[in-house]
């Protein structure tokens, strides 16, 4: 199929599963010029498609998949593609970008997203190539873990790349993750479930068609000449490179910000003994990459001690699955933590709410205010790694205490009560990844108002603004100077919630949101690295669609698809009053650098008021009609002007 | 008086060659935490935390003998 459009084809494929209808939806191309792509089109659709009030394993949830005008597009950080759906863990938004090679593939296909909805009657897997695309029985292969499933379909069909639900997906664990090829997910939010719920296991796609069209290939050589010339030299990225995002466990212990024993503590005593420089030397780490990405940062790891062995078939684990059951659940062992995280990829769980729901569980469990009884015989403790390994198996089937905490950590204290739900570590449902937001407010206000529960991915993480950079240099992290297009000029302690801190978390959750919404990894450029520059990110999505567009653009697609998950949110129940945090993130700090040191729960909640105004919603966090008109998607209020 | 300093993130670059994250030598008498950071080759912008022997210290601590530094960026996660 030849693509119509530069940079996208303008192809919606959708699948009813409950009648087994596949068809093709040709979309308006001023759609991918309004969302561009990403989280934000694919809420367009939730948003008109997800009636009120129902279950997210109810037939009628949508699961969409998109990608942006830049996926496939020959250039670092541009294998990403988005998964979402209304999410069985918090009840609203799931929204969540997987990186890898999947979502190129897919544009290689012809299509630009796939929206799937109903339910099949018995497990199935779609099977995607060009125009033919077929729905196959998938019932052999229920119950098997990942890698087994990935062997079989690999043997049928040797070139496609697969998405699945593990067996945690089938069973309907609440925070079941989605799979690409196994070595990459949509980690958060339930969305395996959501495909478990509708009964299917494994969506394959393989496309013919190898080259994105783009308005101009020699603009974009250019850059991506530049980026690749200079990423060998670029300090912060050659790290990035040599050790992945596992890099940061050590500076982030040492900064009091590692969240230890169910984010009691912020500093770990053996994070050396599970970062990133002990993880390459004891696993043999090596690197691997995502599609046309010459950073490469992702992890691949072996090795054996005592009763953990872990193979490279899963790749390695991440900065944040090192934290969760790593740090978080007292595990000093590297071999231990990357075993876990190898079952958690095996099983389909996602690592971090997995972490924090048994963590949730040991704290309980030492409180006395779960038992024995309540764990059928498990005795719970710190860094007991061959507990836990049982324990994810019994998650994943569902079996025993295994059950319970299928419901994640909110879910299973509001089953359980007599005052567990007080060490229940969640937002709107959602358990923190490895990030303290006691010692950074602006993730601390990013976890708070994220619409999908907390989320590190929204927005500042304030010690990078403390101070101004050096720009000469080039060689460090982001900071302030990367942000003066835009205007951010003052530097800003890390402990702040003042209203300039306010409008630099604005500005920033528009940067990390277009970042989404053009399903672009945050390793190659601002928000994450001083690599591509804000300008030359809006030169890139010149030239890939030829539009005549602006940073300016840009900043509104980032605001729109906060504002778009926020209506989304509106509609499904959610208020001003699930914009909040655990209590424990306003109680002192027990251990670590920054012992004693806690969210000001008034200052907060005024930075969350003052958010609001800033965004254009009202005091219950409702998006205004004359935002939403300024955002161009004037019919999101029909959704919720009766709410 | 010889110390061993723990170098993290970009940090990393100054190491000593055989051993990456690693500078172990001699220093002069009577220095500080943020002494030894531009006697490595840096200045303070580049460093969030420091500690001294596995307690987070101010720059302005003096070291001394067989003292193990770590030095840690700015850094954020994945
Ligand atoms: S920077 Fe890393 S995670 Fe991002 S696309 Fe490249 S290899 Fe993948």
């Amino acid at each position: 199929m030849e693509q119509k459009y530069d940079g996208f084809h303008g192809r919606i494929l959708r699948v009813d599963l409950s009648i087994q209808k596949v068809s093709v939806e040709e979309v308006d191309p001023r759609l991918f010029r309004i969302y561009f792509g990403g989280g934000a089109l694919a809420m367009h659709y939730l948003l008109k498609e997800i009636p009120k009030g129902i279950d997210a394993f109810d037939p009628e949830n949508r699961l969409v998949f998109m990608t942006s005008p830049l996926t496939g597009a020959k250039m670092s950080g541009q294998g990403r593609h988005t998964a979402a759906a209304l999410s069985p863990l918090t009840g609203g938004l799931a929204d969540s970008q997987c990186g890898g090679w999947w979502g190129a593939e897919l544009k290689f296909a012809g299509y630009d997203g796939i929206i799937i909805h109903g339910k099949s009657k018995h497990l199935v897997n779609i099977l995607i190539q060009d125009d033919k695309v077929k729905i196959l029985d998938a019932e052999p292969l229920r119950g098997k873990t990942t890698g087994e499933v990935q062997e079989f379909l690999k043997e049928a069909y040797p070139s496609v790349r697969i998405l699945q639900a593990g067996p945690a997906g089938e069973n309907l664990v609440r925070y079941a993750c989605v799979s690409a090829d196994l070595k990459n997910f949509h980690g958060r939010g339930g969305l395996g479930a959501v495909m478990g719920s509708k009964n299917l296991r494994a969506i394959m796609v393989q496309g013919s068609n190898r080259e994105i069209k783009i308005a101009n290939p020699q603009g974009l050589k250019e850059i991506r000449d530049w980026f690749n010339k200079n990423l060998k030299t670029h300090p912060a990225i050659s790290v990035h490179h040599e050790l992945g995002t596992s890099k940061g466990i050590v500076p982030v212990s040492v900064s009091g910000l590692l969240p230890t024993y169910n984010f009691q503590d912020g500093s770990f005593k053996y994070a050396e003994e599970i970062s990133g420089e002990t993880m390459k030397k004891v696993l043999n780490g090596k690197t691997e990459t995502c599609y046309a990405c010459g950073v490469s940062c992702k992890r691949s790891v072996e090795g054996e001690k005592g009763k953990f062995k872990v193979t490279r078939q899963y790749g390695g684990p991440e900065y944040e699955s090192i934290g969760l059951l790593g740090s978080n659940l007292g595990v000093n062992e590297i071999t231990a933590v990357a075993a876990l995280n190898e079952r958690c990829n095996a099983l389909g769980l996602d690592t971090i709410s997995t972490g924090a729901t048994i963590s949730w569980a040991i704290e309980c469990f030492e409180r006395e205010l779960l038992t024995e009884e309540d764990t059928e015989g498990v005795k719970l403790k710190w860094n007991d790694p061959e507990t836990y390994m049982e324990l994810l198996n019994d998650i994943a089937y569902r079996n025993g205490f295994g059950e319970l905490l299928s419901q994640g950590s909110n879910g299973a204290s509001q089953m359980t009560r007599r005052g567990t739900e007080k060490y229940a570590i969640h937002v709107k449902g959602q358990e923190p990844p490895n990030h303290e937001p006691r010692g950074k407010w602006g993730v601390a206000l990013g976890y708070a108002v994220s619409n999908t529960g907390a989320d590190h991915l929204q927005s500042a993480h304030d010690p990078w603004f403390t101070q101004l950079g050096d720009f000469s240099k080039e060689c460090n992290w982001i900071d302030l100077e990367d942000l003066s297009p835009v205007g951010i000029i003052d530097p800003l302690p890390a402990e702040d919630i003042s209203g300039a801190k306010v409008r630099l978390f604005v500005y920033l959750q528009q940067i990390w949101g277009f970042h989404d919404v053009l399903d672009w990894c945050i390793f190659t450029s601002v928000p994450e690295f001083r690599a591509l520059s804000l300008y030359q990110l809006t030169d890139i999505v010149k030239h890939v669609t030829g539009w005549r567009t602006s940073l300016f653009e840009l900043m509104k697609s980032g605001e729109r698809w906060a504002t778009l998950g926020r209506a989304f949110n509106y509609k499904h129940g959610f208020t001003s009053k699930d914009d909040t945090l655990p209590d424990r993130f306003f109680e002192p700090m027990r251990e670590g650098t920054l012992k004693g040191h806690y969210v000001d729960r008034e200052k907060l909640e005024e930075g969350i008021k003052m958010y609001y105004e800033m965004m254009g919603w009202n005091e219950q966090g409702k998006p205004t009609r004359g935002k939403l008109e300024e955002l161009n998607i004037g019919w999101v209020w029909e959704e919720i002007k009766e709410l | 008086m010889h110390v061993k300093v723990k170098l993290y993130g970009t940090l990393r670059r100054l190491s000593q060659k055989e051993k990456p994250g690693i500078w172990e030598g001699e220093i002069p008498f009577e220095m500080t935490a943020m002494d030894l950071i531009y006697f490595l080759g840096t200045t303070e912008k580049e460093i969030a935390n420091a500690s001294i022997n596995h307690i987070v210290c101010p720059l302005s601590q003096s070291l001394h003998e067989g003292d193990e530094i770590v030095l840690v960026p700015n850094i954020g996660g994945g």
